[in-house]
C-alpha cells in the first residue's frame, strides 16, 4: 500500500513528464483502437456486401446443378424449404435459371436468366438498389429484364431497348421472344455483370416451359444466426438437396476476404509497432532521467527491489489512467466513426471486384477485443520500458547513479 | 552570421552531452519514418504490380480505339490499319510492345455444355512477351503464328466445357456485318491465371482467325495497345499518340478509361490508404513533440543557469530550435536509410506472404501475386523526408517556446 502511495506522489512530482508520459499512452492506446475497429469494420463491411446484396448466406442447389449446369437440376422440395425457412422469419429467394441469346441490331451476347420473384428479391437482398440506371422488374409479369453492366454494354442496350432473345426451352422447343429493357445493373461481380438477364418467374416460365420448378433458393437471416447456423437449420428439409453456406459456394471470395485478414494483420503490425516505439521512448527516456534520483535512493538505503517494486506501480498507475483515458477517446472515435462512415466517394463511387460489391462508404467496427488488445498490449509496454532502465539503476552503484547523465 | 555559428556548435554540443536522450529522439523519428516508408513503399508496390500484369493481359497502358468503342463495344467501330498505328507508335520513346486485338463476344459450344464467352485475337509473338496468360499455360501450348485453328481457353471454362487440348469446339458468333457465322476450333492448351475474369470468360485464337471469324479486313483490330516501359510515360505517350491521330476517328485512351473497375477499386483502396498514413504521421509527429518535449523540460536547470547569466531567452529559443532540427536531419536521414533499405530489400527479394494468405489473391479479376515488392522512388523519399523534417520543426517550435518559460530560482534550486 505504502508502495502505491509512494508512486502516486512520485507522479505528481514532476507534473510535465507524467504529463506527456500519460498524454503518450492514452493517445497511442486511442490511435490502436481506432485503426483496429476501421480494419475490422472494412473487413465485415465486404463480408457483408457479399452476402447482402443477392448471395444471401446459404444456397440450396440440386446436387447435380453444380456440375451440369442443366435446366432440369431443379431442386425437389422448394416449399417445404421455404416453409421451414418463414418458420423462423429467414428471408428467402426462389430461382430458376436457363440459358439463352440474345441480341440488339447487329449485336448479339449468350446470357444467363434468372426468373426471380421481384417482390421476393426486394425483401430478400439488394439487387433492386443495385441499379445503374431504369428500375427494377415491376412486381407483375410483363416481358422487361434488367441487364447486367457489361452485358448491356455489350449489347449496346439502354432502358427501354428491345432485345430478341432465343433459349433452349424445356420441351425441346426453340423459344423466341421479345424482351424490353427496364433496368441495368450497376457492378455486382464480373459474372453477372457479363451475363446476367432479370426477369420475372412467370415470364421465364413461360419462355422456358417450365413452371414451378426451381434451381436455387437463396437464405439469409440478415445477422441473427451465422451461415453454418443457418444451413444446419435448413438441412432437415431439404432432403437430397445441398445446403452450402457463402464461404464454400465461393472459395475465390472467401479467399480474398482472408488475404485481405492477412494484409489488414501486416497493417495492423506495423501501427502497434509505431505506437509501442512511442510510447516505450517516452517511458525510456522519463526513467532514465530518474537515474540519479535512483541513486540518492539507494544511497539512502532503498533496497533495489523496492525501488523495481515503486516504478512498476507506477507503470501501473500511469497505464490505467492512460488506458482509461485512451480506451474512452478511442472507443469514442470508432463509435462515431461506425455511425458516420468515412465517405470515400470523392476518390471513386461504390464497386465491385471479384463479386464483392463495395461501397465508398467505409465504416468503423468496435468489439470488446479491439478495446483490450490494445490496452493489454500497451500495458505490457510501459512495464517493460519503465523496469529495463530502473533495474539498471537499481543494480548501479549508487555514486555512480548520483553522477549518472 | 558569428550568432549563428555559435548557436549551431552550442546546439551541436548540448545535444552529444547527453547522448542517449538524443538517441531516444533520433530513434524515435528514425524507426516511425523507416515504419512509414515501409508501409508506403509496400503500397505503392503493390498498386504498380496490380496495373502491370492487368494492362499487360488486357488493352496496354494506352489504348488507340476507335472514338465510342470504350462506352459500347461492337465490332462495327474498329481500327482499318494497325500498321499505320504500329508506324507512329514505333518511333515513340517509351512504347515497348505493340499489342493489337479483335474483341467479340461469342458462344463457344461443345457435345456437352455451352458458355458465353469473350474471344480475343491476339498476336501469339507479342503475347508471349508481355501477357501473364501466355505464362500459365497448365496443359497443352500456348498459341503459335501458325495455328489458324487454335484456340487457347481458361481452366474454369474448360471444366464447365468439359475440354481438354486437342479437343474441338464450335464458335457461333455474329460477325461484324451482323451475320451468324459458326466455326470450328482446335483447343491447342489451357490457361489457369487465377483470375475468375479470364479463367471463365477469355478465349484467345491468333488474330488472323479473329479477323476472319468476325470478317474484318486482314490488318484491322478493334483495339491496338501500346505497352509502355515505364508507367510515367503514359502521359507523354498519350498525348503524342492523339496529336497524330487527330482528324481521323480514333483516340488514344489511358488505362484507367478502359480498366475502370480497375482504376476505382485502385482509388478507392489509396483512399483508405490515405486515411492509415495521416494516422501514421500523426502519430509520428505526436511521438516526435514528447521526446522533444520531454527532453527540454529535463534540461530546467541547464536552461535556468543559461539564462541566469544572462542568455537572451530569443537565443536560447533559437538553440532549442536548432536542435530540433539537428535531430530531425539525423533521424529522418537514418529513418529513410534503414526504412529504404529495408523496402529496397523487399523490392529485389520480395517478401513472400502466401503462408498469411493461403493462395493467389485476385482484385476485380486481377491476380495479385503473393510475393509483394515494395517500390521505393525517390519521389516517395523525398516527400516523406522533407514532410517528416517539417514536423520536427513545427512540433519543435512548443517545446522551445517552453524553454525559456521558467521560474529561474525554483529551477535552479531544484536538482
Amino acid at each position: 500500500m505504502i508502495t502505491l502511495r509512494v508512486a502516486w506522489r512520485n507522479l505528481w512530482r514532476n507534473r510535465g513528464r507524467t504529463g506527456i508520459t500519460l498524454a503518450a499512452m492514452s493517445l497511442s492506446t486511442a490511435v490502436m483502437i481506432l485503426t483496429y475497429a476501421l480494419m475490422l469494420g472494412m473487413i465485415t463491411d465486404m463480408e457483408k456486401s457479399v452476402v447482402e446484396v443477392f448471395t444471401g448466406q446459404v444456397q440450396v442447389h440440386n446436387p447435380a446443378y453444380a456440375s451440369e449446369h442443366s435446366l432440369y437440376d431443379t431442386i425437389s422440395r422448394p416449399q417445404a424449404i421455404l416453409d421451414k425457412a418463414r418458420s423462423s422469419g429467414i428471408a428467402a429467394s426462389v430461382r430458376a435459371f436457363g440459358f439463352g441469346l440474345v441480341s440488339s441490331g447487329p449485336n448479339s451476347a449468350g446470357v444467363q436468366f434468372w426468373g426471380v420473384n421481384p417482390q421476393a428479391e426486394r425483401s430478400f437482398g439488394k439487387l433492386d438498389e443495385a441499379l445503374l440506371e431504369g428500375g427494377f422488374l415491376p412486381d407483375a409479369p410483363g416481358m422487361r429484364v434488367v441487364l447486367g453492366r457489361k452485358l448491356a454494354r455489350t449489347l449496346g442496350a439502354k432502358v427501354g431497348t428491345e432485345l430478341v432473345v432465343v433459349v433452349q426451352a424445356a420441351d425441346g422447343s426453340l423459344g423466341n421472344d421479345l424482351l424490353h429493357v427496364c433496368g441495368i445493373l450497376k457492378g455486382v461481380g464480373e459474372n453477372l455483370d457479363r451475363s446476367l438477364a432479370l426477369i420475372h418467374e412467370q415470364d421465364f416460365a413461360a419462355l422456358f416451359v417450365f413452371p414451378g420448378r426451381y434451381h436455387e433458393i437463396a437464405l439469409n437471416s440478415h445477422g441473427r444466426m451465422t451461415p453454418e447456423e443457418v444451413a444446419s437449420f435448413i438441412k432437415g428439409a431439404a432432403g437430397t438437396d445441398e445446403v452450402k453456406t457463402w464461404r464454400q459456394l465461393m472459395p475465390g471470395v472467401s479467399d480474398m476476404l482472408n488475404s485481405f485478414d492477412g494484409f489488414s494483420l501486416i497493417f495492423e503490425v506495423v501501427f502497434f509497432l509505431i505506437a509501442g516505439l512511442g510510447v516505450m521512448n517516452t517511458l525510456l527516456m522519463s526513467t532514465y532521467e530518474r537515474i540519479p534520483e535512483f541513486g540518492l535512493l539507494k544511497a539512502i538505503g532503498t533496497t533495489p527491489w523496492r525501488i523495481l517494486r515503486e516504478v512498476s506501480a507506477e507503470a501501473l498507475i500511469l497505464g490505467i489512467f492512460s488506458s482509461s483515458l485512451g480506451g474512452v477517446l478511442g472507443a469514442c472515435a470508432a463509435w462515431y466513426l461506425s455511425r458516420n462512415p468515412i465517405d470515400l466517394s470523392g476518390f471513386a463511387e461504390g464497386f465491385s471486384t471479384s463479386g464483392v460489391m463495395m461501397s465508398a462508404q467505409w465504416g468503423a467496427q468496435l468489439t470488446i477485443a479491439g478495446i483490450v488488445w490494445p490496452i493489454v498490449f500497451m500495458w505490457l509496454v510501459s512495464v517493460v520500458a519503465a523496469l529495463y532502465p530502473a533495474a539498471k539503476a537499481a543494480r548501479l552503484d549508487p555514486v555512480r547513479a548520483l553522477t549518472h547523465v | 552570421m558569428g550568432t549563428l555559428r555559435m548557436l549551431v556548435i552550442l546546439a551541436w554540443r548540448s545535444l552529444w552531452r547527453n547522448k542517449r536522450r538524443t538517441l531516444i529522439t533520433v530513434s524515435s523519428i528514425a524507426f516511425g519514418t523507416a515504419l512509414a516508408l515501409f508501409l508506403i513503399s509496400w503500397a505503392d508496390g503493390m498498386y504498380r504490380k496490380l496495373i502491370d500484369s492487368a494492362v499487360r493481359m488486357n488493352a496496354g497502358h494506352v489504348t488507340v480505339e476507335r472514338r465510342g468503342y470504350n462506352l459500347a463495344p461492337s465490332l462495327s467501330l474498329y481500327v482499318p490499319s494497325v500498321e499505320r498505328i504500329r508506324t507512329v507508335a514505333r518511333d515513340l520513346d517509351g512504347v515497348s510492345r505493340i499489342k493489337p486485338l479483335v474483341t467479340g463476344q461469342a458462344m463457344v459450344a461443345t457435345g456437352s455444355a455451352s458458355a458465353g464467352v469473350g474471344l480475343v485475337g491476339v498476336d501469339p509473338a507479342v503475347e508471349k512477351e508481355v501477357s501473364p496468360i501466355a505464362r500459365s499455360i497448365k496443359a497443352g501450348r500456348y498459341l503459335e503464328p501458325g495455328d489458324a485453328r487454335g484456340v487457347v481457353l481458361g481452366l474454369t471454362l474448360a471444366k464447365r466445357l468439359d475440354v481438354e487440348p486437342g479437343m474441338k469446339v464450335v464458335v457461333t458468333c455474329n460477325d461484324s456485318t451482323g451475320e451468324l457465322v459458326n466455326e470450328m476450333l482446335v483447343v491447342t492448351g489451357i490457361f489457369g491465371t487465377g483470375m475468375e475474369e479470364a479463367d471463365g470468360f477469355l478465349i484467345q485464337v491468333p488474330i488472323a482467325a479473329a479477323r476472319r471469324i468476325f470478317r474484318l479486313g486482314p490488318d484491322a483490330a478493334t483495339q491496338v495497345g501500346l505497352v509502355l516501359t515505364s508507367p510515367d510515360r503514359q502521359g507523354d505517350v498519350l498525348e503524342r499518340m492523339n496529336a497524330s491521330l487527330a482528324g481521323t476517328g480514333l483516340v488514344a485512351l489511358p488505362w484507367q478509361e478502359v480498366l475502370s473497375d480497375l482504376a476505382s477499386f485502385m482509388s478507392v483502396d489509396k483512399g483508405s490508404n490515405y486515411v492509415f498514413q495521416g494516422i501514421i504521421i500523426f502519430l509520428l509527429s505526436f511521438t516526435i513533440l514528447n521526446t522533444i518535449l520531454m527532453s527540454v523540460l529535463e534540461r530546467t536547470r541547464e536552461f535556468a543557469t543559461l539564462l541566469a547569466i544572462g542568455t537572451a531567452p530569443i537565443l536560447l529559443r533559437l538553440q532549442i530550435v536548432m536542435e530540433s532540427a539537428m535531430i530531425g536531419i539525423i533521424g529522418t536521414g537514418l529513418g529513410l536509410a534503414i526504412g529504404g533499405g529495408i523496402s529496397l530489400y523487399f523490392e529485389i527479394h520480395g517478401l513472400d506472404i502466401s503462408p498469411l494468405i493461403g493462395k493467389n489473391l485476385s482484385v476485380t479479376g486481377f491476380t495479385v501475386d503473393p510475393v509483394l515488392r515494395n517500390e521505393v522512388s525517390v519521389r516517395l523519399l523525398s516527400w516523406l523526408g522533407s514532410l517528416v523534417f517539417g514536423l520536427t520543426l513545427i512540433v519543435g517550435l512548443y517545446p522551445a517556446y517552453r524553454s525559456a518559460r521558467i521560474n529561474l530560482p525554483d529551477a535552479l534550486r531544484s536538482r
